[in-house]
């Protein structure tokens, strides 16, 4: 069996001229929890679509759980579960009735499971989903794609325009289903705060490419923020040391930098009496996806 | 809540989990027997991946932080670190060094680093005929 959840080589989609996903190549180890960032409109509800074969590429090639995305759509759906932002619910059904429905598409579904999910997110068995507020539709999506015990778990923008309250229920619930399960997740978000300490590996996409797949660790561990007087001649850094971003705030010029070696930023920094402080995934995700990066 | 982690901070997440729990021991909010959470809970608690609290109970239970008990769960150990005087020590002094150059990179003068770490001292080693603490570990 193949280790990689997902892997894609060259993958691309093109709406009359324009390219959604250009050429999208990666790769998800299994057992991974993968954050798939990217602004709006970058490509990412496209390529989940890709993935599960409800939407042809026109270029590239692609598996999910070893299975050709060109080819075995059903087979392929079956094995994951998936929750799309805005979840398509035949809405004159209850809440019971749903669940009926789903399980006759999955072999694996486990009953016992949904009425524990139902339980835990409150849900009334006898409501029908019309009658659901928002964050308990996105709790309901999130049952149904979970009672069949999927190996790869896909969340499209799942908590965005959700409550506080029932978003936290929704992340605690992945926590706990994926420490059972070892389930591998696909995050696709801009809440970046939110999925931060769940996540092991980062995969930036922006304007239809990968601008960077990496593990969370190693980012962390190579990427500072340096922040100068902007009255003062600022230093071009040395070699090995890359800008990701530099903007000016006032009277500070702003920098963000990566070198796999940190003693070269750490020495940049304190040879200009300043400091190199730590950089959060947003302030990461921030910097890969800057307009111009790489240039002042 | 049982521990505070901050995932923005570039510290990694499990070196903070490991870190607070030795604090919690040093200062006495933890015991020699006390239970901890069970990886789920304290995952889910934390919000934070289940695989990052495996790995720092793993790393508590090598260095006998902590003791695994399979199918019960993770406990304060009361067993005596493995480690000679000498590796202790240096461990010790490699944490103290550098405390120390932060303390000089942040103009700190003499007096008041060893005003620091008094207090700091007494916090987790009360002074004799003090109340309270039991002076260190074992």
């Amino acid at each position: 069996m193949s280790n990689s959840v997902i892997s894609t080589e060259r993958l691309g989609k093109r709406y009359g001229r324009r390219w959604a996903v250009e050429n999208l190549t990666m790769n998800m180890p299994r057992g991974a929890v993968m954050a798939f960032l990217g602004p709006n409109g970058a490509g990412k509800t496209t390529t989940i679509r890709m993935l599960q074969n409800l939407v042809r590429p026109d270029r590239g090639s692609g598996t999910v759980l070893g299975l050709d995305i060109t080819r075995s759509g059903p087979d392929i759906r079956r094995l994951i579960g998936y929750v799309p932002e805005r979840p398509h619910m035949i809405d004159w059904m209850t809440i019971d009735r749903i669940q009926a429905f789903t399980a006759s598409f999955y072999p694996t579904w486990d009953g016992a499971y949904a009425r524990e999910l139902t339980t835990r997110f409150n849900l009334r068995p006898e409501s029908k989903i019309k009658s659901l507020s928002r964050g308990e539709e996105a709790k309901l999506a999130l049952l149904l794609a979970l009672a069949h015990r999927p190996e790869l778990l896909i969340l499209d923008d799942a908590t965005a325009g959700i409550d506080p309250g029932a978003r936290r229920e929704i992340l605690e619930t992945v926590i706990a289903h994926m420490h059972q399960e070892g389930t591998s997740i696909f995050f696709a978000t801009h809440l970046v705060h939110e999925v931060e300490g769940l996540v092991t590996i980062v995969a930036v996409f922006n304007q239809g490419h990968l601008t960077r797949q990496a593990p969370i660790d190693e980012l962390k561990r190579s990427i500072r923020r340096i922040q100068f007087r902007s009255d003062a001649e600022i230093p071009s850094p040395p070699a090995g040391i890359d800008i990701l971003m530099r903007k000016r705030i006032g009277a500070i010029e702003d920098l963000v930098v990566e070198c796999p070696a940190l003693e070269t930023i750490e020495s940049f920094a304190n040879a200009n009496h300043t400091t190199a402080d730590e950089v959060s995934l947003e302030d990461i995700y921030l910097a890969l996806t800057a307009p111009g990066r790489g240039t002042s | 809540m049982f521990l505070k982690i901050d995932p923005k901070s570039g510290t990694p997440v499990y070196l903070q989990i490991i870190e607070q729990i030795k604090s919690q021991i040093a200062s006495g909010r933890l015991r020699i027997g006390d239970r901890l959470p069970t990886v789920r809970d304290l995952a889910v608690d934390l919000r934070v991946n289940p695989n990052t609290v495996s790995k720092a109970y793993r790393e508590l239970e090598r260095d006998n932080v902590l003791e695994g008990r399979p199918g019960i769960g993770s406990f304060v150990s009361g067993k005596v670190s493995g480690l000679v005087l000498k590796r202790k020590e240096e461990e010790v002094r490699r944490h103290m060094e550098r405390a120390v150059v932060e303390a000089y990179h942040l103009q700190l003068q003499r007096r008041q680093i060893t005003g620091i770490f008094t207090e700091t001292l007494d916090g987790i080693y009360p002074p004799e005929g003090a109340e309270g603490g039991k002076g260190g570990r074992t």
